[in-house]
């Protein structure tokens, strides 16, 4: 460490503040009147959270406002999620009625569409 | 020593006089540690009683045959450690939303232009690093002494002192170029 530095600390080792003469009747006042400024002070949530947990939970909180706000944002039909809503998308009604939706009664044209399609070509 | 003990265990039957008797005799040690970190009497006093009466809150922790100065020495540091956080925090906020001249306001005038320098770059060091180089230079505490006020291992300290010292080194020198 340079010397400068050297002279530096030194003479903050000079800096030396003392106690006043009414410091011990403060303190005392201040135990008497109940726990301090800093003590009493309602905690807040991050003063119950220990400091290294903090970050984890405001990325949580921050994921799942996402999370909340594209479930109520995002209009998605009720039977089916945003994915399969957009995979329907381009399908036609008949393969609608082959691949994604069997349950669904078919229509009596789109039958005979497709028993048309295969039959042999005379 | 032994009065110590006594003192100690009276406090923590509630006894008035005991505790006044505490502050009395602690309250040297606290005024001088808490003036290596913060230059203001102001601040000295108001964090002084803070530790007081963190202290007193927490005197049920001790035990009588436990270094009782010693843990006073970790209470008072800790509380400086929040509070330079604290300012470190409020000082970062103001140098990004308001182009006040900090650093100056912080330097005393009267005071030689190479220690303004130091002082400044004390100051812009993080208190984790501040903290282990002031009791190391200031204080003259051993490594082991500051492990065990600081609460970290004795490897940590050194760690932290020698980073302390890169980036002071380093920031003097700009500030020279």
């Amino acid at each position: 460490m340079n010397s400068e530095l050297n002279n530096f600390f030194k003479e903050e080792q000079k800096r030396v503040f003392e106690p006043g003469p009414y410091f011990t009747q403060r303190v005392m006042a201040r135990l008497v009147s109940g726990p301090s400024g800093v003590e009493a002070r309602a905690p807040g949530i991050w003063d119950v959270l220990p400091n290294a947990m903090r970050p984890i939970v405001a990325v949580a909180l921050m994921l799942l406002f996402a999370v909340l706000a594209i479930q109520i944002l995002m209009p998605v039909e009720p039977s089916r999620g945003a994915i399969e809503a957009y995979v329907k998308q381009d399908l036609s009604p008949r393969e609608q009625m082959l691949f994604a939706d069997p349950q669904a009664g078919a229509g009596k044209a789109q039958f005979e569409e497709l028993i048309v399609l295969e039959e042999p070509a005379q | 020593m032994n009065f110590d003990r006594e003192l100690i265990v009276r406090a923590q039957a509630g006894d008035r006089e005991a505790q006044e008797s505490l502050v009395k005799a602690f309250s040297p040690m606290v005024f001088r540690l808490i003036s290596r970190f913060f230059r203001s009497r102001e601040d000295v006093e108001d964090l002084a009683q803070d530790v007081f009466v963190k202290m007193f809150g927490r005197i049920d922790q001790v035990r009588p045959d436990e270094n009782f100065p010693g843990w006073l020495q970790r209470v008072t540091v800790n509380t400086c450690y929040d509070e330079l956080r604290k300012g470190r925090r409020r000082r970062l906020a103001l140098e990004t939303y308001g182009p006040h001249e900090i650093a100056e306001r912080t330097v005393q005038p009267k005071e030689p232009e190479d220690f303004g320098k130091a002082r400044q770059a004390l100051q812009a060091l993080d208190p984790k690093l501040r903290i282990p180089l002031i009791l190391k230079e200031v204080e003259e505490m051993s490594v082991e002494e500051i492990a065990r006020t600081m609460g970290i291992t004795q490897t940590n300290v050194k760690v932290r002192l020698f980073r302390a010292r890169k980036k002071l080194a380093a920031s003097l020198g700009s500030v020279k170029k």
